[in-house]
């Protein structure tokens, strides 16, 4: 576990440096791009010996690091802002975006999971089951657009789109908030209803379901003593994955209802050629991933019962 | 699922399979996964006849009647430069399929060589292919295809390459542990004792046993394929208009849904849907036959 733990770090560094090296190849030249299509060949020499653009690979990228030590992910081409300014102005938005889409496919995929397991083989089981399989396979782009068919342009209930921050009052923030995480939480939603489905049936057939029956424990002592604890640990380990599909969906969940958030500043770097945005926007994600991963991890080894014994000996 | 487990336990309990185990089994075949097959075929289909079937082209533009709603002419309607949807939805099916079929065997082709070495190769050279696999999964989705495509622009082969590279990645762990799981067997000592060398004993003997978990995967991967380019194409960073993909005509709709044009971004959706839908059903099918052999 230890060895998990130290490796994040070293992923991290590589991931930075294989970012780093991607855009380095790009044919953009960042002289060009700084000083505009006219500015003559002399010019641009001068500029890149002055910013150390033709400094060796290793060395640029070191000093990449020390920047990025000191909290600095360089300049935007395009807009007159640091992109560390950006992207903390960013960060948040798609933060609330996120804990809040969680927090609803746990809530939904426990609900629905276990009463799906329990009804096994039912209609509302059979239901739940199919429902979940088309969301997952649905874009979550366009459940997007379908929710601001029918809730915003259809019955008027929220806006279209566009964010409202907290500061300008609770509900306002939850009605421009609300279709956006509904709609990242579906394809979440689908894949750990899944997952927890099916976990749930298997721990429900055991043996020893049967013998806390027969000795007369009731339903409910059965269920929260000792099924769910059981059975959520599987559904634990897919955590990961559903952040990772969470960064991932953001992007484009933000760009449907032009939520201003990472995903809409990636967007707008990569449709814009700025790749000193898209190279910070990136590495923030892939760290953020990396440090879910790790989380998860722990988690599963405090839940599971086996690697406790494991560490108990 | 749990149907196909109930068959493993009746299996593992008696030994060979009984005449109960044999009728539940065809039974209790789900029906989802003959939709499935209906939607895969309807698929085919369209993907060969279309060419000589479909007068209208999917990239002509009809100045004279921009966003039609469907009717009798336009079944699915048109979009805003007149073209009709039917067409393009179609159409889209061959850039999907081509885009799921070449990324997956571009994943494939570099798991196979990851996933071998990362299973077989000397120690330090399976934790170097290891942690080069970490290094990919720790970009999250789609991160990695936008990168690329901000890096050398975006086009139909960029996309196939970076959505190749992106599911290489999972499907190099995949190919490991399917060969790790053929090490243990009988037939893999017998070959070793025959003195067949490594590379027969990977490439042939464990290679044809190894292959069907990994293809079954590979279904997963087609399906996720299509809706990473769906996705990207969607951002304006995957295949280029005017080509019709159905990421790119959803991201048409996107502008033109608050006018009330629905249909423009509802069908390819729905194509979507259907084609992901059905090749995730077949691989799961695929899999539980797997399971239960």
């Amino acid at each position: 576990m230890l060895r998990r733990v130290l490796l994040a770090p070293a992923i991290l560094l590589a991931a930075t440096f294989s970012v780093f090296v991607m855009v380095d190849l790009s044919p953009h030249d960042p002289a060009l791009a700084t000083l505009g299509p006219f500015a003559s060949a002399e010019d641009r020499l001068r500029y890149a010996e002055e910013h150390g653009l033709n400094d060796p690979l290793p060395l640029r990228f070191g000093r990449f690091l020390v920047a990025l030590a000191h909290l600095d992910l360089g300049e935007s081409l395009i807009r007159p802002e640091p992109v560390i300014e950006l992207i903390s102005r960013a960060l948040p938005v798609s933060l609330q975006l996120m804990v809040l889409a969680v927090t609803l496919a746990v809530v939904f995929a426990l609900v629905l999971g276990v009463l799906a397991a329990w009804k096994e083989g039912r209609w509302i089981d059979r239901v739940i089951s199919g429902v979940a399989a088309l969301l997952h396979a649905a874009p979550d782009f366009w459940l997007g657009l379908l929710f601001i068919q029918v809730f915003a342009l259809g019955l008027g209930v929220v806006p279209s789109g566009g964010y409202t921050p907290p500061s300008a009052g609770f509900t306002p923030w939850l009605s421009s908030m609300i279709g956006p995480a509904v709609t990242l939480a579906l394809g979440s939603m689908a894949v750990l209803t899944r997952v927890i489905r099916a976990s749930m049936a298997d721990e429900l057939a055991r043996d020893y379901v049967i013998t806390a029956r027969g000795a007369g424990l009731s339903w409910p002592v059965v269920l929260f003593r000792n099924v769910f604890r059981n059975a959520l640990i599987t559904p634990v380990t897919v955590l990961g994955i559903i952040v990772g599909s969470l960064i991932s969906g953001a992007v484009l969940v933000e760009s449907v209802f032009n939520i201003p958030g990472m995903g809409t500043l990636l967007v707008a770097g990569v449709n814009t050629g700025d790749l000193g945005v898209v190279r910070g926007v990136v590495i923030v994600a892939a760290a953020a991933f990396i440090l879910a991963n790790l989380v998860v991890d722990l988690l599963y080894l405090a839940l599971s019962p086996k690697s406790a014994e494991v560490s108990g000996q | 699922m749990t149907r196909g487990k109930k068959e493993t336990h009746a299996k593992e309990s008696v030994g060979t399979m009984d005449a109960e185990a044999m009728s539940r089994r065809f039974k209790y075949r789900n029906p989802m996964t003959y939709w499935a097959g209906a939607i895969f075929v309807v698929l085919l289909a369209v993907l060969i006849v279309i060419p000589a079937a479909i007068s209208t082209s999917p990239t002509a533009l009809n100045v004279g009647d921009p966003l039609a709603a469907p009717s009798s002419e336009h079944l699915l309607g048109t979009d805003q430069l007149g073209r009709d949807v039917l067409a393009r939805v179609l159409h889209g099916t061959r850039i999907s399929m081509v885009v799921a079929v070449a990324s997956a065997a571009l994943a494939l082709a570099i798991a196979t060589v990851i996933g071998g070495l990362a299973a077989t190769g000397r120690p330090w050279l399976q934790e170097v292919c290891m942690r080069l696999v970490d290094v990919g999964l720790a970009f999250p989705g789609i991160l990695f295809p936008l990168v690329l495509s901000a890096v050398i622009g975006p086009s139909l082969i960029t996309t196939v390459i970076a959505l190749g590279v992106l599911f290489s990645f999972p499907l190099s762990r995949v190919v490991r542990s399917a060969i790790y799981n053929e090490y243990g067997n009988d037939y893999v000592t017998a070959a070793r004792m025959l003195g067949t060398n490594r590379v027969r004993l990977v490439g042939y003997h464990i290679g044809i046993n190894a292959m069907l978990p990994v293809l079954v995967y590979t279904t997963l991967v087609m399906a996720s394929a299509i809706l990473a380019e769906a996705a990207l194409s969607f951002l304006g960073a995957g295949v280029p208009p005017p080509a019709p993909s159905w990421g790119n005509m959803i991201r048409d709709g996107l502008t033109i849904v608050h006018a009330g044009a629905w249909w423009v971004s509802f069908f390819p959706g729905l194509a979507i849907v259907c084609t992901v839908f059905a090749l995730n059903r077949f691989s799961e099918a695929l899999g539980r036959r797997l399971r239960t052999r």
